[in-house]
C-alpha cells in the first residue's frame, strides 16, 4: 500500500483514511506493507512500514494548516510556495522512482495506492512486479479546484493512475461519477468503498469544553475544515450573517486555516460580527474533539466533497450535522440535513430549525450517531479484500 | 353467499409549500405552493385527469349495466373543498354517481386529521362539519363512519355509536383478529348496535398494491381469476370488504396496467356466481348479525405493514409537530376567526405528519413515493416555520379579540 501521509503526521482526511483502512486490513489478518515517501515515526498494529526515504529536503509539509492538500506549503527556507509548485511534484516523482527499487525487494500480491501523490509509485511497482494495481481516489483535482484552473500535471497523474490501474476505488458514488465524467474511466472499472469512522473514545475535559459559552445559553454552530474554496467557508459565513439577523445568542466558530482566511476575517470584521463569528485557527486532536463536542450543530458546506469524514466524527461526538448535497458522505447518512452549498437561504433555514426544535436536533443526533457508528473501517476493508480477490483468484 | 362491499377513499391534503424562516411574519398563504408536487391545484388536476374522472366514468358504466352493483365513497372535507376550488367538474361527476341511489357516502373527519388522538371535542366538531358538508353537496346523511386511515379502537367505536352511526369501518389486521375472519361483521365491546366492518386486506391489497407487480406470482390478475377467489369464499364468508384508496385506479395503478378494464369486467365476473352480490356498508350493517364481539383496546390503522400509528407518530419530529398544533386549540377557538380556525385545522391533516416519517430509512419506500418533500426533515422544517407564523397571527388576533370584548363590556356597562 502506497500512501503519502499517516497520522499523526497528516494534514487532512487522506492520512486518516489510509490509517483506518490499513489498520482494518491488518486486523483481518492481511499482511499490509505501508510505504511512505519519507521516514516518520509512525506505528500500526501488525502493519509493516517502509520508507522510500526520498532525499529531498527542500520542502517540509507542515503538520498544521498549510500542509497538503492546502494550497500553500512552507519550504525549509521559510518561504511559502504554491502547493503544486516544483517541490511537491519533485517529491511525487522521486517517490515514483524510489518505488521501483522497493518493489523488487518487497513481497506482495496486490498494490494499493492512495491518490495522485502515490499513484506514480503504484504504477512503478506494477511495472516492476506485474502485480495488479488498485488506485484508490480520495479527492480529485476537480474537487480541489471546483473545476476551475485545474493543475494539468496533477490531472494527468490522476488520469494515468486510473488508466493503468486494474481497478479504481472511489470513496463515494459522487466521486465515481467525477472519475467517469472528467477522466473518461468506464463505470465497471470503478468500485465504491465508503470510508469508515474510527471511534474516538476521548471525552472532553473541563479545560477545553467551552462551558463558559454554553453556560451563557449560547448555541454553537461549527465549521471545521480548510479555509479553501473546496470547503465553502464563505457560504458558511453568508449563512451565519443571515442567521444572526434573525436570531440572537448564537456563536459561529470557524476551525481551520487556509488561503481564504485573511479575506474571510476581513469580511466578518467589516460586518461588525467578529464577536459572533469567531475564527479559532487550526485545531487537531483533543482540542478539535472538544470543539466538536461543544457544538450544537456542525455545517459542512463543501463545494465538492468526495467523501467527508468530519460529519461522521461530529455525529460520533454527539453533534447533529448539515451537509452539502455535493458530498459523498450523504450516501451513508440519512439523518442529516442536506443543502446545496450555494443555497445560503436554505442553509439559514436549516440552521435555525436545527437550533430551534429539540425533536429535530435530538433525532438527527441520536439516529445519526447510530448511522455514523455503523460505518466501520472493517466494512470498508472487507470490500477491498473482495476487490483483491477479483483481481487475483489465488488471494487468500 | 359473499356480498362484496366496495369502499373507496378519496382524499388529497392541502400540502404546505416550502416555507422558509424568512417567510415567517410576512407570508400567511401556506398552501399556495407553485412548484410540482407542492402545487395543490396542479396535483388535483393531475389526479382528476388520471383517476377521478375516468374512474367515475367506469363506475357509472358499471352502475348502469349491472343493477346489482353498489359502491361507497368517503371524501375528506379538504378534497371536497379542493374540488370546488380547482375542479368543479369532478364534484359533478361524483354527484352523478350518488344520484343513482346505489352509492353510499361515508362520514369522516373533515380535515382527515388525527384529532381523535389529541382532542375528542375537536374530533366531534370535525365529524359534524363533515356531515353537514356531505348533506349540502350530496343530499345524504351518512350512517357509516370511517376514521382517518382507518384508525380504530374500542373507544372510537363507542364515540361513533354515540354520534348516531350504525356502522364503522376498520382494518382486518391479523394481529387483532387472530384466528377470526374479516368476512363477517362484529360488535365492538361496550357498544349496543353499531356494526364493525373489517377490511379483507388480502383481497383489497391484491388490487391496490399487487395488481401490476410483475414479481407477484398471480400476475397478471384478471377479473375472472379475482371473481373466482371471491366465489371460493362461498359458505365461509358473509361479506368481503374491499377497502382501498380511489387513487388506486389510474394513479397508483396506471391506466396502461389494465386496471380500468379489470374494474369494468369485475361485476359481470362476480355476478356469474349466483350467490354473489354487492352491498354498501350500511346495507351490510342492516342485513347481517354480528358473529361476535371484538375487543380492540389499542389503536390500529390500515397503514403500512405495521397497521398501527407509526406512519404518523413514530419519531420525535412527528410528535413535536403535532403536539404543538393541538396545544393551540383553546386560543384558536377563542378568536372565533374563520381564517385562523381554517388554517389551524388544515395543519391537522394527517399527511403533514406522514411526510415526516423516517421509517422508510430502514425498510419501506412507500413513504418516499408519496412524499412531495425531498426529505422528512424538509417537511418538518416547512411545517414548523408555518406554525411559527401561525402563532404570531394567533397572538395578534387574540389581543385584538380580547380588546374588542373589553370595549363591548365597557360600552354595555355605560349604557346600563
Amino acid at each position: 500500500m502506497f500512501g503519502w501521509e499517516y497520522p499523526p503526521f497528516n494534514s487532512g482526511g487522506l492520512g486518516v483514511a489510509c490509517e483506518g483502512l490499513a489498520q482494518a486490513l491488518a486486523d483481518r489478518g492481511e499482511d499490509v506493507t505501508f510505504v511512505l515517501p519519507k521516514k516518520i515515526p509512525v506505528e500500526g498494529n501488525g502493519i509493516k512500514f517502509v520508507f522510500a526515504d526520498i532525499s529531498n529536503n527542500k520542502t517540509t509539509y507542515e503538520g498544521s494548516s498549510g500542509a497538503y492538500p492546502a494550497t500553500f506549503i512552507t519550504r525549509s527556507d521559510g518561504t511559502r510556495v504554491p502547493l503544486y509548485g516544483m517541490g511537491l511534484i519533485e517529491d511525487v516523482l522521486a517517490f515514483r522512482k524510489a518505488a521501483c527499487d522497493l518493489a523488487k525487494d518487497l513481497e506482495f500480491d496486490v498494490i494499493h495506492a492512495h491518490d495522485w501523490l502515490s499513484f506514480g509509485a503504484g504504477i512503478s511497482a506494477k511495472e516492476v512486479s506485474g502485480k495488479p494495481l488498485v488506485a484508490h481516489i480520495h479527492a480529485t483535482e476537480y474537487d480541489r479546484t471546483g473545476g476551475i484552473s485545474r493543475n494539468e500535471i496533477v490531472y494527468e497523474l490522476e488520469k494515468e493512475g486510473f488508466e493503468k490501474a486494474d481497478k479504481v476505488i472511489a470513496v463515494s458514488n459522487y466521486t465515481k461519477q467525477t472519475v467517469q465524467k472528467e477522466y473518461g474511466i468506464s463505470s465497471n472499472k470503478i468500485s465504491v468503498v465508503h470510508n469508515g469512522l474510527k471511534p474516538n473514545p476521548f471525552v472532553c475535559n473541563e479545560r477545553l469544553n467551552l462551558s463558559h459559552l454554553k453556560n451563557q445559553g449560547k448555541k454553537i454552530v461549527l465549521f471545521a475544515g480548510r479555509l479553501t474554496l473546496q470547503k465553502g467557508p464563505d457560504y458558511f459565513i453568508s449563512a451565519a450573517k443571515k442567521v444572526l439577523s434573525l436570531r440572537k445568542n448564537i456563536l459561529f466558530l470557524i476551525v481551520g486555516s487556509g488561503d481564504m482566511e485573511r479575506k474571510l476575517i476581513q469580511e466578518v470584521s467589516y460586518a461588525g460580527l467578529s464577536d459572533k463569528i469567531q475564527f479559532v485557527g487550526f485545531l487537531r486532536g483533543e482540542e478539535l474533539k472538544c470543539a466538536c463536542e461543544a457544538a450544537d450543530l456542525y455545517v459542512m458546506p463543501s463545494v465538492s466533497e468526495p467523501f467527508g469524514i468530519l460529519p461522521l466524527e461530529l455525529l460520533d461526538a454527539g453533534t447533529p450535522v448539515i451537509i452539502s448535497k455535493q458530498s459523498g458522505v450523504g450516501e451513508v447518512l440519512l439523518h442529516a440535513l442536506r443543502v446545496d452549498f450555494w443555497d445560503v437561504d436554505e442553509m439559514t433555514n436549516q440552521i435555525i430549525a436545527a437550533l430551534s426544535y429539540p425533536s429535530l436536533s435530538s433525532q438527527l443526533r441520536d439516529y445519526g450517531r447510530t448511522e455514523a457508528r455503523a460505518q466501520t473501517w472493517s466494512k470498508a476493508a472487507a470490500k477491498c479484500v473482495d476487490i483483491y480477490r477479483s483481481l487475483i483468484p489465488s488471494f487468500a | 353467499m359473499p356480498a362484496v362491499s366496495f369502499y373507496f377513499q378519496v382524499h388529497q391534503p392541502y400540502r404546505l409549500k416550502r416555507y422558509k424562516i424568512f417567510d415567517v411574519g410576512k407570508d400567511h398563504d401556506y398552501f399556495n405552493g407553485k412548484d410540482g408536487n407542492l402545487n395543490n391545484r396542479w396535483v388535483l388536476e393531475k389526479v382528476a385527469k388520471k383517476c377521478y374522472l375516468p374512474a367515475n366514468d367506469v363506475i357509472y358504466e358499471m352502475l348502469s349495466n349491472h343493477p346489482e352493483f353498489r359502491a361507497s365513497y368517503s371524501f375528506s372535507g379538504v378534497i371536497l373543498d379542493q374540488f370546488e376550488e380547482f375542479a368543479p367538474e369532478v364534484l359533478k361527476s361524483f354527484q352523478r354517481l350518488v344520484d343513482t341511489g346505489k352509492v353510499e357516502i361515508l362520514d369522516e373527519t373533515y380535515y382527515h386529521s388525527l384529532s381523535y388522538l389529541y382532542s375528542k371535542d375537536e374530533f366531534i366538531r370535525q365529524v359534524v362539519k363533515h356531515r353537514n358538508r356531505v348533506k349540502e353537496l350530496f343530499g345524504i346523511e351518512p350512517t357509516t363512519f370511517r376514521n382517518t386511515e382507518l384508525i380504530y379502537n374500542n373507544d372510537i367505536a363507542k364515540t361513533i355509536e354515540d354520534l348516531g352511526y350504525s356502522a364503522i369501518l376498520a382494518e382486518g389486521a391479523d394481529h387483532v383478529l387472530g384466528w377470526r375472519s374479516p368476512n363477517f361483521i362484529y360488535k365492538p365491546v361496550n357498544t349496543k348496535n353499531i356494526a364493525l366492518l373489517l377490511k379483507d386486506y388480502k383481497l383489497s391489497d391484491d388490487i391496490a398494491f399487487r395488481f401490476s407487480s410483475k414479481y407477484w406470482e398471480e400476475y397478471p390478475l384478471d377479473a375472472g381469476k379475482y371473481a373466482h377467489w371471491i366465489s371460493s369464499k362461498n359458505g365461509t364468508a358473509d361479506i368481503i370488504n374491499l377497502f382501498m384508496d380511489y387513487e388506486t385506479f389510474g394513479e397508483h395503478q396506471w391506466e396502461d396496467t389494465g386496471i380500468f378494464e379489470f374494474l369494468r369486467a369485475l361485476p359481470n365476473e362476480i355476478l356469474k356466481h349466483k350467490d354473489n352480490t354487492f352491498l354498501t356498508p350500511s346495507q351490510v350493517a342492516k342485513l347481517y348479525k354480528p358473529v361476535g364481539e371484538l375487543d380492540i383496546p389499542h389503536y390500529m390503522s390500515w397503514a403500512d405493514v405495521e397497521r398501527d400509528l407509526s406512519a404518523w407518530l413514530s419519531n420525535p419530529i412527528q410528535h413535536e409537530a403535532i403536539g404543538r398544533i393541538y396545544k393551540l386549540e383553546k386560543k384558536v377557538l377563542e378568536t372565533e376567526n374563520r381564517h385562523i380556525l381554517e388554517d389551524w385545522r388544515r395543519l391537522q391533516t394527517s399527511d403533514h405528519f406522514y411526510y415526516m416519517c423516517t421509517k422508510w430509512f430502514s425498510d419501506g419506500d412507500v413513504h418516499k413515493y408519496f412524499n412531495p418533500y425531498e426529505t422528512p426533515f424538509d417537511a418538518f422544517i416547512s411545517f414548523m416555520n408555518v406554525v411559527e407564523d401561525f402563532e404570531l397571527r394567533l397572538e395578534k388576533e387574540l389581543i385584538r379579540v380580547r380588546n374588542v370584548k373589553k370595549e363591548k363590556e365597557r360600552v354595555s356597562e355605560y349604557v346600563s
